[in-house]
């Protein structure tokens, strides 16, 4: 079945109403393989930014798209779309991962991979790779104009998992200092990225 | 409108780290309490939850090895109903007679307990309002931080369900239990286990209509439940 047609709402609609249909036992399972081939990049990169070996990255790929095998049925269109609904699965269980090891960052430099966030723009491949490749380089470079100490803090929260306390506690700054920075670099990202 | 709220007008500057999820439990829970009336912090988290969509593109995307799409393709086909191992768990299990014809029995009984149990899912299923879904978010308390969950309740019914994810395994002998919390007394709402993954989902009855509920709890229970609450509780959320 060619599957370009559905958008991904469709898609997992697919999976969740086809997936115990012992007469269609290859449509759910080239379903979700349609989901991966859409997204299992973008859920790989989550990964290993947060866990940072490649081979826990994989498993924790594979176990996302079988989170969203499990739960197709309680996907909601409403609530988030597919892709935000598998990155913040992804987010957690990677989060998770570094919980269970005890991990902590031995430091914040490098958590947004800030050389490469000035990088060039490559427009090589597929229309819509390109399209993607554009968005992506924008916010790359959004996040790099953002100041380094609100850069730090929002990194540390969103690659690591960890609240207001605990990174003031792991900076050694003040609590009112960290949430605040946290909060203004929300704002400007959600300001400048409305604004497009 | 009574005195909390004219106190409590908008929670504007805790909504971005809410998206994070990055806030201590007691503003998490301060958010999660005020959101369901106020549609313009509502409106306000749901443009902060648009930055997360796109803060995952700041990574430089990145390409796993070829074979992990066909690993995940084995994993589901592995436990997709009717492709399972002919073997089975019991293959090559001889019982003597008596023993055979008890295990036998004891089956018989579970598959008509089952078939009750589905028949009065699907008559519950069957008037399924129209009416208004009422999501309770459950947070992770320190005893499991990781640990998150959503109750849904339909409006003016008993039932409801809860999903759970990331729940820690628990040692042999116990369960999780969730708590329908009101005036201060708390009630059963059922018993589950944690799943693969710490992924469980209960289906919840109660005797008075569960929006009626201010609070909904989870803790760590002896197996078969108790009265009260005993043990760590892992989970919290309020209506």
């Amino acid at each position: 079945m060619n599957f370009s047609s559905l958008d991904d709402a469709a898609l997992i609609h697919l999976i969740s109403t086809t997936r115990f249909d012992s007469g269609e036992q290859n449509l759910p399972e080239s379903a979700l393989g349609e989901l991966y081939d859409r997204y299992g990049r973008l859920i790989y990169t989550v990964a290993i930014h947060v866990v940072g070996d490649s081979e826990t990255a994989e498993e924790i790929t594979q176990d996302v798209f079988v989170r969203a095998w499990e739960g197709a049925h309680m996907y909601r269109p409403e609530m988030a779309k597919v892709s935000s609904w598998l990155v913040s699965i992804a987010r957690h269980r990677s989060i998770d991962e570094l919980r269970r090891r005890g991990a902590r960052p031995e430091n914040a430099q490098g958590i947004w991979f800030d050389d490469d966030l000035n990088g060039l723009l490559s427009t090589d491949g597929p229309e819509s790779e390109v399209e993607t490749a554009i968005q992506r380089h924008g916010v790359r470079r959004l996040v790099a104009s953002l100041p380094p100490d609100q850069r730090k803090v929002l990194g540390l929260a969103y690659f690591r998992g960890m609240s207001h306390s605990q990174i003031s506690e792991f900076l050694g700054e003040p609590l009112g200092t960290v949430k605040s920075r946290i909060r203004m670099a929300m704002q400007r990202l959600r300001d400048e990225l409305s604004e497009e | 409108m009574n005195a909390s709220k004219m106190v409590e007008e908008h929670i504007f500057d805790l909504l971005p780290g809410y998206a994070l999820g990055c806030l201590d439990e007691d503003e998490r829970l301060r958010v999660a309490r005020h959101l369901p009336d106020c549609p313009e912090c509502r409106a306000e988290l749901a443009s902060y939850q648009a930055v997360m969509d796109h803060l995952v593109l700041a990574s430089p995307l990145q390409t796993p090895s070829a074979g992990v799409k066909q690993k995940l393709l084995r994993r589901v086909r592995e436990n997709m109903p009717g492709k399972r191992s002919r073997r089975g768990l019991f293959a090559g299990v001889r019982l003597p007679q008596p023993l055979a014809l008890a295990a036998l029995l004891l089956i018989a009984v579970l598959a008509v307990s089952n078939l009750l149990l589905w028949g009065q899912i699907n008559r519950m299923q069957e008037r399924l309002p129209a009416g208004d879904i009422r999501i309770v978010n459950l947070m992770g308390t320190e005893n499991a931080p990781q640990a998150r969950g959503y109750l849904m309740i339909f409006e003016q019914e008993t039932y409801g369900t809860l999903v759970v994810e990331n729940v820690p395994a628990l040692e042999a002998g116990y369960q999780y239990q969730l708590w329908l919390i009101r005036d201060g007394k708390r009630t059963s709402g059922g018993l589950f286990s944690a799943g693969e993954n710490g992924y469980s989902v209960l289906q919840v009855f109660s005797d008075l209509p569960l929006e009626s509920f201010p609070s909904f709890g989870v803790t760590v229970e002896p197996e078969g439940g108790s009265p009260g609450p005993t043990g760590q509780k892992i989970l919290g959320g309020d209506l």
